[in-house]
């Protein structure tokens, strides 16, 4: 019996996908949700990592119901195997009813039967999370550093490496050619052959015949002969008919951006406030990281000196002092002057402060904001932590409020840590028609 | 002749050649075989996952639940909960066997006597698959239902199919004629078929739902008024032919779940009948290809650490215990009947009487009168030996709702042998396990109520959660009100349960009076 060995392992690895796709999008309200207490509860080193996301969902609702039997209910007797102490007669005691007579199979991990857990990839979470988030429309995404090509599909060429032989365009052509020639069928040169073959059989009655038939027979041949050889002339496939897949170089561009974290660490700012800016940089770097095909950070941590620290530093280290705004404002300048090429570089700043600041350094800090970083920035938050909510006016506020109508910079306020994801997404909420 | 399998090595595309001609070779001379040609395709571990989530098929249509399947699949593989299996074998013409890149050469043997001879020549025999599935249009007809489902989705959305879909799925465990034929089609058949389909089912209803005020009243409501006329146990078809306003593309997607369903039907009958024979064959073969020396004693080693660990049986107290292992008792079964034909004890002759294949002398011909005319339930009654119930040390565990504690109604002696094979039988048997609902009634001339009758077997309820779950989807297939009865023997009516059509109001009466 006939027998076949396929390799399969080249096929589409990715069968499931459309499936996987369709329970996501069903279960996609409860995945919010879960992405959202990700987000909230993770470390930023976590939320920032390559690594996909467990993400927990409750089953309920999401059965496929079919008519079951109450496993508790009626008369019914269960074969078991690997009895060890029974006798026929024996009564044992049923188990507690809860546990539904031991019917309600546990699954082997111990997880409830109602939850289920299952990772998302880095885009699909991403992508739930920042779900209608869009950048602001005055992003200078045309702005690219030509990096990098691809190959792409441009269409067919007459020439090119047999490894691009389009097979069913070259067919094509090849039909279309055979039928614009009109090669003789092979059906027509049997005809003929068969005829020949009958008049040769003939025996001829008398010369006269036999002339005629010899012309016949002559003609014929010739005939076949003829079409025999422009059946040769016109090939199945020609040269002519070959085409290949064109390929062309593209340029990708890749999109960069640059994010300065600005952050206040004089002494009015605590561990409570160092936490609600490490909250919302992460989120502010997560959502360039999904904008942007690269993404740098520059940390700046300042008192009344600015300094560029690494993270750890950023967040870890302890130093305090008073208060000059304006200084790390001017240290941004520089560094984006220094590194950032504006024509290569989008440039984000987020600031987070308590708005505690010298007084006479807040007009300075507003003229530095207006005159060298908003120029330059495609977009600057300003995030004023305030962990009682009662005070009023900070000292930065009134003079970062006479920017708000600056397209470029948005300012907020955060009281708690529920605060956070709110006023992240009112800051780059999709906005009606803006584009 | 030196070894061709040996124990840890790699498999090679000429070697599978070859140890396969070993092994067809030993099916076809030594135990006499027939079986559809085989296909045997190599697969990823990733494309195994896959295939595993579209039930086994090498294509499916798309639905939510398969993807939660693969997931579900994924999840346990990735965190070394699950092995995977080592085959996945689909019962069509040609018979087609994945073989895991990842195995060894001793698995692939291992996995082609198994799969492409031990079930491939159960789907040939076995009457309940030749009698109820076509293997020669199976992937013809999927190729079908998956273009038409994917037709149907861009046509009328997404989410409209898969409401459809969710509720049929519902029911297809009542989608399936467990005394008719279906017939063979091809896929363009079915294409050219479906299309009259539509035209004549939409004629049909007119006449069944012209109602124009028939003058009879509800009270003078006679026996030949009654539809159906007879309990109809296809809800699905009855609901295909018979919902009063349904969309003919509706209708075709409540046939395409029935007809997977129907292909599907014997295989959950013949599980234990099914696995067992195709581990017999490889164990069997194995050894054949053992003693000519084809595999080596390292790999034979290997092969008892495979085999053993998938014959077998966990007791009821282990932690782990999931039921009846199907392989186990399947291989345990048919080792006993080769036993039996040859060398039968005193026992035996008691127990089976006067049966041909006992002491016949004839292994092979016993074994495939085994796996030809039974289906599981079936299989017990006739071969499960006492011999078998004492190796698994069975017993009948009597659960009676009335009685507060359980009664061991029967052990592996000589008195409880008889008890634990009826049992056990009954287990096997899908009537007795899966709740026994039919269509009962539908109020023609009134607010169209579909009335489906559960009867009961041995007062066993339904679960109250699950069934009204189930019937919103019937409602919604059906467009109007839902009632159902449960029906104990004695015809009374021990519990009832009403969808209205809007999902909305449900109301659920126990035969207390109580209300819940």
């Amino acid at each position: 019996m006939a027998y076949v060995i396929i390799d399969r392992r080249q096929n589409d690895k990715k069968k499931s996908s459309t499936n996987r796709a369709r329970y996501v999008r069903r279960v996609r309200e409860q995945v919010k949700e879960a992405v959202k207490d990700i987000i909230r509860d993770g470390s930023i080193t976590d939320n920032l990592s390559n690594k996909s996301k467990k993400i927990r969902i409750n089953k309920k609702g999401l059965n496929q119901p079919e008519f079951q039997h109450d496993v508790t209910g009626g008369i019914r007797d269960r074969v078991l195997p690997g009895n060890k102490k029974y006798q026929q007669g024996d009564r044992i005691d049923k188990p507690p009813s809860d546990e539904g007579g031991g019917g309600k199979k546990g699954s082997p991990d111990g997880e409830g039967e109602d939850d289920f857990e299952f990772a998302l990839s880095r885009e699909e979470f991403l992508d739930l999370f920042f779900e209608d988030l869009e950048l602001p429309d005055m992003i200078k995404k045309d702005m690219v550093s030509v990096t990098e090509f691809v190959m792409k599909r441009a269409g067919f060429t007459t020439t090119g490496n047999p490894s691009r032989l389009n097979i069913l365009r070259s067919m094509r052509q090849a039909i279309s050619r055979r039928v614009a020639l009109q090669p003789p069928k092979r059906k027509e040169i049997e005809k003929l052959e068969k005829a020949l073959a009958e008049m040769k059989a003939i025996v001829p009655h008398d010369d006269a015949d036999a002339m005629n038939l010899a012309a016949g027979i002559e003609n014929l041949e010739l005939e076949i002969k003829r079409l025999k050889r422009r059946k040769k002339a016109i090939p199945f496939i020609d040269d002519i008919d070959l085409r290949y897949n064109r390929w062309e170089k593209v340029p990708v561009p890749t999109t960069q951006a640059v994010m300065f974290g600005i952050m206040d660490v004089s002494g009015s700012m605590g561990e409570w406030e160092k936490e609600m800016a490490k909250r919302f940089f992460m989120l502010m770097l997560l959502f360039l990281q999904h904008n942007y095909e690269r993404v740098d950070i520059v940390w700046i941590r300042h008192h009344s000196v600015p300094k560029e620290v690494d993270e750890e530093e950023f967040f870890y280290s302890t130093e305090s002092g008073g208060t000059v705004v304006s200084s790390a404002l001017e240290l941004m300048a520089q560094i984006v002057k220094n590194r950032y090429p504006l024509n290569q570089w989008n440039v984000f700043g987020t600031q987070i402060s308590d708005g505690d600041n010298f007084s006479h350094d807040c007009p300075v800090a507003r003229d530095v904001m207006e005159h060298q970083i908003l120029p330059i920035s495609q977009y600057f938050a300003y995030v004023e932590v305030d962990r009682n909510g009662n005070r009023s006016k900070s000292d930065l506020w009134p003079h970062y409020e006479a920017l708000t109508n600056h397209k470029h910079f948005v300012m907020s306020k955060v009281n708690d840590v529920s605060d956070i994801f709110p006023v992240f997404r009112a800051l780059f909420e999709k906005k009606g028609s803006t584009k | 002749m030196t070894a061709l399998v040996k124990s840890g090595q790699d498999w090679s595309f000429s070697l599978i050649e070859e140890v396969f001609a070993h092994i067809e070779r030993i099916a076809k001379t030594k135990y006499g075989l027939t079986y559809y040609p085989n296909q045997l395709e190599i697969i990823s571990s990733e494309q195994m996952l896959d295939a595993y989530a579209a039930v086994g098929m090498p294509l499916m249509y798309t639905h939510w639940s398969y993807g939660e399947q693969f997931i579900r699949e994924q999840e346990a593989y990735k965190r070394g909960y699950m092995g995977l299996a080592y085959e996945i074998v689909i019962n069509s013409d040609p018979c087609i066997a994945y073989l895991m890149e990842e195995n060894t050469m001793l698995m692939q043997t291992l996995v082609m006597a198994h799969a492409s001879f031990g079930h491939n020549t159960f789907f040939k025999n076995n009457y309940l698959f030749k009698q109820w599935t076509d293997a020669g249009s199976i992937i013809d007809y999927l190729a079908f239902a998956k273009k038409y489902i994917a037709e149907c989705e861009e046509k009328y959305g997404i989410d409209e199919v898969e409401d459809i879909l969710d509720a049929a799925h519902a029911l297809q465990r009542y989608g399936v004629d467990k005394y008719k034929r279906p017939p063979r089609l091809s896929s363009v058949q079915e294409e050219n078929l479906r299309k009259d389909r539509e035209a004549y089912i939409q004629s049909q209803l007119n006449e069944l739902w012209s109602t124009i005020p028939h003058t009879k009243d509800k009270a003078t409501k006679t026996e030949e008024d009654k539809f159906p006329k007879e309990p109809q146990e296809n809800i699905l078809y009855f609901i295909e032919k018979n919902a009063p306003r349904m969309e003919p593309w509706k209708r075709e997607i409540i046939r395409i779940v029935r007809k997977v369903a129907q292909y599907f039907y014997p295989q959950g009958q013949t599980k234990l009948m099914n696995e067992g024979c195709a581990t017999y064959f490889h164990y069997k073969i194995v050894h054949d290809l053992y003693n000519e020396g084809i595999i080596d004693d390292g790999a034979l080693l290997e092969f008892y650490d495979n085999h053993t660990a998938v014959v077998r049986q966990l007791d009821y107290d282990s932690k782990r215990f999931s039921g009846i292992n199907p392989y186990a008792l399947g291989f345990a079964m048919y080792m006993d009947i080769e036993r039996i034909a040859m060398n039968p004890t005193e026992e035996d002759h008691n127990w089976f009487g006067k049966q041909d294949w006992v002491g016949c002398g004839d292994y092979i011909k016993a074994i495939k009168f085994a796996v030809q005319g039974f289906k599981d339930e079936s299989f017990i009654q006739q071969f499960l030996s006492p011999k078998v119930m004492r190796d698994f040390k069975m017993f009948t565990l009597h659960d009676d709702e009335a009685d507060s504690k359980y009664l061991i109604a029967g052990i592996h002696n000589s008195q409880g042998y008889k008890t634990i094979r009826d049992a056990l039988a009954k287990q096997y048997n899908f009537g007795y396990m899966i709740p026994d609902i039919q269509v009962f009634d539908v109020d023609r001339w009134g607010n169209r109520t579909l009335t489906l009758r559960h009867y009961m077997v041995n007062r066993k309820p339904l679960e109250a959660e699950s069934t009204t779950e189930t019937l919103k989807h019937v409602a919604f297939l059906w467009g109007y009100d839902v009632k159902l009865e449960s029906v104990d023997e004695q015809h009374n009516i021990r519990a009832s349960y009403e969808v209205q059509e809007d999902e909305t109001l449900l109301d659920v009466f126990l035969d207390d009076g109580s209300k819940k």
